[in-house]
């Protein structure tokens, strides 16, 4: 009975150590390659493919890009459950 | 002669029309007009007068993250001085925006939880909006604004086929006024600000646990990053 409860723990205590490598080493990746998200660089690239040479890309072809990108109402928490107006 | 008239009436009209806007050309008064909740939707005339009384400073604000900060994208009517819901009784009146945030599929992104993800986004997107949100003065001044709040989504990666919605995460982050003066004024750390912060968290419309920043990475991005390619309109400059 009481080696059965002594198994038990060991395994908890392994799943956190593990949780805890795994969000360390999450970190780390994050730490060094921080500029590989968030950016607009592929709305950018779409509109280079689409006109073909590269050319200077404008706000208003930003703006173009994301709106023919946008595929359908995301699934996200409303303002209104958050802010009142 | 027409020809002429027009072509003086453009000479006169087209330095007024960049300069008097300031960074702003007039071509894009429409999106920054799109970002503020409209006078007439707000609840009490508290909210509205602040609307008012604020909405160049608004505007401004809008098209300056439009023009400079080109992969976010102001929530339609997202901008303006809103009530948080969680502070309960009295009109507590919040400088509110919420930010879309564009952003490449990332397998390094993908594999951080909600937390991190939401924790990343906290350290590269809060402080610099936060500077922006009190650029003037005289409305960090004004008694009426009790606080800032800045709600960041963006695309949760996840595997899913063509017909499925796509989901959001997102992120709200409550900074009281004092708090945020302090922090803008260099008295606190991004740290203090972190924990003094209301942060609130959602996958898809699921509620998750109110985030406690247990790691608040340095991040530069928003200061250091130039988008390739990218033209400024006419008449537009960024800081």
């Amino acid at each position: 009975m009481r080696r059965d409860r002594l198994h038990a723990l060991a395994i908890v205590a392994a799943a956190l150590l593990t949780a805890a490598c795994a969000s360390s080493e999450e970190w780390a990746t994050w730490k060094e390659h921080p500029s590989h998200f968030a950016s607009g660089e592929h709305l950018a690239f779409s509109i280079r493919n689409r006109s073909g040479a590269p050319t200077r890309v404008t706000r208003e072809d930003i703006a173009l890009a994301r709106s023919q990108g946008w595929w359908g109402k995301p699934i996200t928490v409303s303002t209104e459950q958050i802010l009142e107006k | 002669m027409r020809s002429r008239l027009l072509a003086g009436a453009a000479a006169v009209a087209l330095p007024l029309l960049f300069t008097a806007a300031g960074v702003i050309s007039g071509a894009v008064a429409a999106p920054a007009d799109r970002a503020l909740l409209p006078l007439d939707q707000y609840t009490s005339e508290k909210g509205r007068e602040l609307g008012r009384k604020y909405a160049e400073e608004l505007r401004a604000l809008a098209s300056g993250i439009y023009h400079c900060l080109p992969w976010l994208e102001v929530t339609e009517h997202s901008l303006g001085f809103y009530r948080p819901k969680h502070l309960g009784g009295g009109d507590s009146r919040y400088l509110s925006m919420r930010v879309f945030i564009e952003q490449e599929a990332s397998p390094d992104f993908a594999r951080l939880t909600v937390a991190n993800q939401a924790a990343a986004m906290y350290a590269r997107y809060v402080a610099a909006l936060l500077k922006r949100m009190a650029r003037s003065q005289a409305l960090t001044a004004d008694p009426g604004v009790e606080g800032f709040t800045i709600i960041l989504e963006w695309l949760k990666q996840s595997v899913r086929a063509a017909s499925d919605r796509p989901i959001h995460e997102t992120v709200a982050v409550f900074v009281d006024k004092a708090s945020a003066l302090d922090f803008l004024a260099g008295r606190i750390t991004p740290r203090a600000l972190a924990d003094r912060a209301d942060i609130r968290l959602w996958d898809g419309e699921t509620s998750l646990e109110n985030l406690r920043l247990t790691r608040l990475p340095e991040d530069d991005f928003v200061s250091t990053y130039r988008m390739k390619n990218y033209q400024l309109d006419p008449g537009v400059t960024c800081p």
